[in-house]
């Protein structure tokens, strides 16, 4: 049901053909348009035949693309002449009658049911409970997390390894470095990774309560996954004896039990205690103490 | 003119010897019916205005996304299986990593136009999720969700939703060390929330991360269940769009019965199609000149490799600024813990949701206005609209510049702690300032001649 | 004889003409004595270093580092006769880096050697180091031609580098690089802003070679990666990994800085914007328009 279309604007014949009258529109755009086309689609094919590079194949291809749009976009805009119609909006049935009566219409068509209450009640919970009876499909997605969240792969005596399985040795490290390290035969252990330093014998380095035999001949190490959302803690600022997350900042002082000084953690660095064997590696006394990596709910 | 022609054309002037177009439209009567509906709706009218196209450039992404995307889906394998690299990318020769990133790797160094499809399918991404944050704010600035649009609004709300999952989803699959980490970080979002957090974490990633078959998981979701959501929903919000027309501004001949602007057939469509190719063209322009996720120089995801310069991609940069930004206030409740990124990371994100879905029903608490309305306001026609608005969008650009703020602070030589902590101010003041602004202006002046 | 001794250590024998060996032992001797003065400060102050030809570990032929500012290492004695190179080397960059690249105070040592199957070979990473100079070294660009560039460049790799870092390449780097070094520097190189208001540079304008001095040396922030922490043949890998990142391949187009989704985000930002004027530009006649 649309009005009449009206035309506005001067005389839109045929554009770009006859006597060029106060409306004539040119038709050229749309006709360069369709040549550059013509020669993106060629030069496409070309450079993909030729193996030409990504700039080459993709430059060829978003002329012709761009070269038929503007074509079309003129053509609708400028050429198609300027018809603008009216119409009506289609009119919602708000009236309260009609509405009762579709109220009346639902509640009939459903009667047959609705009629015979018990049955009604035993379908909605029979349907509910099976419903929710599907949710343990969920379950076959994954395990429950048990332990995994709060072990991590050392034990008592495991021997310190650098990333290519390089034992660490009381001679390893100097001041002003640092290694990343990892338990013997755990080399690609996400929630193992550490990193060792050698600050214990800083003036500067305040031993916690209980730790006292964790750093022996200075050697000190800190769980590697930030406390805050899991990334490893990569940055080791020297002069300021900080490790810093890349990922949001987080930043731990390593001269004070890798407690969290600025940024978004808010629980420090787990540490491992150390111990130095017979042969002088480097060893882990136990596990961590405390869950590494970000918090959870039931941590303690 | 021959003869042969002449009587043809004078045929069809007269109706003896149908046009190619009759011929069609019998064709279509014949096989289908319904030819009294096809012929008004070739008529179907759509209102003129530059605000109107915001939608279709998010639908004409989704098209490209999903022409591009079943390239891609030919070449890549979704699997962690560890393979040692010896392809044309000499830097990482020798180098174990998952067969998912070395697919990606051979696409773009070996498939042919491999790469230029990967970029382009890259770039359409972010050029959706924006068109769509775009396409919200004009509706939402203009009063397009009261009736009967509500639903409607809903639909793209989450469509918006829906996108921007599947994008997190999209550039998480070639397992490469940045999208790796941000799935680290979604893992440990995760696990913080309260009773069923770690258990949640566990059994949707498999286990403790990292896991194998994270990828594997993610590649169904990202290719065929999001997409199909997305097509499904998209299909209903067209669908009523043009069951009860789309709305129009305010002009001469215009008003709640009576709609003005162009026929669907021929300019409405020929302009239509045209900005389809236009924006295809615009999109592989970019993915040709401009590169876009080298995966090659990030390397493979690694737990034990970082990063610096880390985001996700643009449109989940507010999520990573509330992320840096709030302080690390854990809270201790006896023996359970509440990390402190739940709060910007799981409760923020349902505080800017919440009211978005329910803002219909908010504006007309504040408006008590239950008309059904098809003609839209200006912006500024409702001040206290526009200054909510210009708060809550000034709220999430700050968080957005949070999200990247170590990367300001190196490209403009500005201090870090500096930066975070002007942030930390600017969230908190900077809205209800914007807010109190824009109210006090739209007051003063109109602004239609923007949209109009 | 020390001179063979520390070159055999480890490594086992190398077979050589009648002639070579016979030049080798006219230069061992001179090396001796050169050796005994540059040695004998550090051998005086350093702390114990491991045997090395004892290290169970492959790649561990350790280069005994025991203090940040001497840095004794083992070094081979030229083994071909010297060429131009070598008269170069010797005008112009012994007295940093010592007669035969032994190291000193100021610079590090040179004890690298082109691993035979990389293709561009350690000459690749000192002729830039020459020609543009580094953090603390000087540019050679004035007073030495290309020519003469190339020909020390070639003397030092293949001369005075140590064949313990003959396995080095640059994915090795790489992943070393990604583990110890992209956390501030960005696995792009690019650098990256560090949270106490510094930033770590980007080590693409530098010569790669200027990453070895800074791995050896360590710079301001950055502590040293030597020693223990990396080896020799590591650092060499890391050195032609960044390498590569300063030629960082760019196949895709430009690369808008190399800094990630952020400025990625933006430019998509350009393309919206593109866009919405396509779609003002459209509309435009008809948006006036009265039925």
């Amino acid at each position: 049901m649309s009005a009449d279309p009206r035309q506005t604007g001067g005389p839109a014949g045929p554009a770009g053909r006859g006597p060029r009258g106060p409306g004539w529109i040119p038709t050229w755009p749309a006709t360069v348009g369709l040549l550059i086309t013509l020669a993106g689609a060629i030069g496409f094919a070309v450079s993909f035949v030729r193996d030409a590079s990504t700039q080459w194949l993709g430059g060829f291809l978003a002329a012709a693309l761009l070269g038929i749009g503007l074509a079309l976009a003129y053509w609708g805009r400028d050429l198609a002449g300027d018809e603008v119609i009216s119409g009506p909006y289609p009119v919602p049935h708000e009236d309260a009658e009609s509405r009762a009566a579709l109220g009346d219409a639902l509640d009939q068509s459903v009667q047959v049911i609705t009629r015979r209450h018990f049955l009604t009640k035993m379908l909605v919970f029979a349907g509910g409970v099976f419903a929710l009876s599907q949710v343990v499909l969920l379950g076959a997605l994954g395990p429950r997390p048990k332990n995994s969240l709060r072990t991590t792969s050392w034990r008592a005596g495991s021997r310190i390894v650098t990333f290519d399985g390089a034992p660490v040795t009381r001679d390893t490290l100097a001041a002003g470095t640092f290694l990343v390290a990892f338990p013997e035969g755990h080399t690609d252990s996400a929630d193992s990774q550490i990193t060792l330093l050698r600050i214990g014998g800083d003036p500067q380095f305040k031993t916690l309560a209980g730790r006292e035999s964790w750093s022996p001949e200075g050697y000190v190490a800190y769980s590697r996954v930030c406390t805050h959302a899991g990334c490893p803690v990569a940055q080791y600022e020297d002069q300021a004896k900080v490790l810093v997350c890349p990922c949001h900042q987080s930043t731990f002082d390593l001269m004070n039990g890798a407690q969290p000084v600025a940024g978004p953690a808010g629980r420090p660095l787990p540490q491992l205690p150390l111990a130095i064997d017979a042969q002088g590696n480097l060893t882990a006394q136990s596990d961590f103490t405390l869950p590494i990596g970000p918090g959870f709910w039931n941590e303690g | 003119m021959s003869e042969h022609r002449l009587k043809k054309s004078l045929g069809r002037a007269f109706g003896a010897a149908p046009s190619p177009a009759r011929r069609a439209a019998r064709w279509l009567d014949r096989n289908l019916g319904g030819s009294s509906i096809l012929r008004e709706e070739l008529r179907h009218i759509f209102p003129d205005s530059w605000a109107f196209f915001l939608g279709e450039i998010a639908l004409y992404c989704f098209i490209v996304l999903v022409v591009t995307g079943i390239f891609l889906a030919l070449f890549f394998h979704a699997s962690q299986a560890i393979v040692v690299y010896h392809g044309s990318y000499h830097p990482l020769a020798g180098v174990p990593m998952s067969d998912a990133y070395s697919s990606v790797l051979d696409l773009s160094w070996n498939v042919r136009a491999g790469l230029l499809i990967r970029q382009v399918h890259h770039w359409a991404a972010l050029v959706f999720v924006a068109a769509l944050i775009i396409h919200l704010m004009r509706m939402f600035f203009t009063g397009a969700y009261r009736r009967p649009r509500r639903i409607n609004w809903l639909i793209g709300l989450s469509l918006l939703l829906l996108v921007g999952f599947n994008g997190l989803m999209g550039y998480s699959l070639p397992d490469d060390l940045l999208s790796g980490t941000g799935l680290r970080i979604a893992f440990s979002i995760t696990e913080s929330i309260p009773f069923i957090g770690p258990t949640m974490a566990s059994v949707l990633f498999g286990g403790e991360f990292p896991t194998t078959g994270i990828i594997a998981r993610i590649y169904p979701v990202h290719i065929f269940l999001l997409p199909a959501a997305i097509a499904g929903l998209l299909g209903a919000h067209l669908g009523l769009l043009w069951l009860q027309r789309h709305t129009e501004f305010p002009g001469p001949g215009r008003d709640d019965r009576t709609m003005v602007g162009s026929p669907m057939v021929p300019q409405y469509a020929l302009r239509t199609t045209g900005y389809f190719l236009l924006l295809a063209g615009v999109l592989t322009a970019f993915g040709a000149l401009l590169q876009i996720n080298p995966v090659w120089l990030y390397g493979p995801f690694r737990a034990t490799d970082a990063t610096t310069s880390a985001q996700p991609d643009w449109y989940m940069g507010w999520l990573e600024g509330a992320v840096r930004m709030f302080p690390g206030w854990d809270i201790q409740i006896g023996g359970f813990l509440l990390p402190a990124i739940f709060w910007p990371a799981v409760v923020l994100p349902g505080l800017i949701f919440t009211p978005l879905f329910l803002w219909p029903w908010l504006d007309w608490l504040a408006m008590r206005d239950n008309r059904f309305v098809n003609v839209l306001q200006f912006p500024s026609q409702r001040p206290g609209r526009m200054a909510v608005g210009a708060g809550f969008f000034t709220f999430l650009t700050v968080l957005l510049v949070g999200g990247g703020d170590d990367v300001f602070a190196k490209a403009f030589g500005w201090s870090l702690p500096v930066l975070l902590r002007t942030l930390q101010v600017l969230v908190i003041v900077l809205p209800p300032l914007v807010a109190a602004l824009t109210y006090a202006i739209a007051r003063r002046r109109s602004v239609r001649w923007l949209v109009s | 004889m020390v001179s063979l001794w520390l070159v055999q250590r480890g490594r086992g024998c190398r077979r050589v003409s009648a002639a070579a060996t016979a030049a080798r032992l006219g230069l061992c001797a001179a090396s001796v004595l050169i050796l005994a003065a540059a040695l004998s400060p550090a051998v005086a102050s350093a702390s114990s270093s491991p045997a090395p030809s004892a290290s169970a570990s492959p790649s561990a032929v350790a280069t005994p580092i025991a203090t940040l500012t001497a840095a004794p290492i083992a070094v081979q004695a030229p083994v071909a006769p010297a060429g131009p190179g070598a008269d170069i080397f010797a005008a112009n960059c012994s007295g940093c880096h010592g007669a035969v690249g032994q190291g000193g105070v100021v610079a590090p040592s040179l004890p690298y050697r082109p691993p035979p199957l990389a293709p561009a070979g350690f000459a690749s990473l000192v002729a830039p180091m020459v020609r543009q100079g580094g953090i603390q070294m000087p540019s050679f660009a004035r007073q030495l031609t290309d020519a003469q560039i190339q020909q020390v460049a070639q003397y030092v790799s293949q001369q005075i580098a140590a064949p313990v870092a003959r396995s080095a390449n640059a994915s090795d780097g790489g992943q070393i690089f990604r583990l110890y070094c992209a956390g501030c520097h960005s696995t792009t190189g690019r650098g990256g802003a560090m949270a106490r208001g510094r930033n770590a540079p980007d080590i693409s304008q530098y010569p790669a070679a200027e990453a070895l001095a800074a791995m050896i040396l360590g710079r301001g922030d950055m502590p040293v990666f030597a020693g223990h922490a990396l080896d020799v043949r590591q650092q060499t890998s890391v050195a032609l990994y960044v390498d590569v990142l300063v030629h960082a391949p760019s196949p895709g187009g430009a690369g808008l800085g190399y800094l990630g989704p952020v400025p990625e985000g933006a430019v998509g930002a350009g393309a919206l914007l593109i866009l919405i004027f396509i779609a003002v530009w459209l509309a435009w006649k008809s948006r006036k328009a009265v039925p």
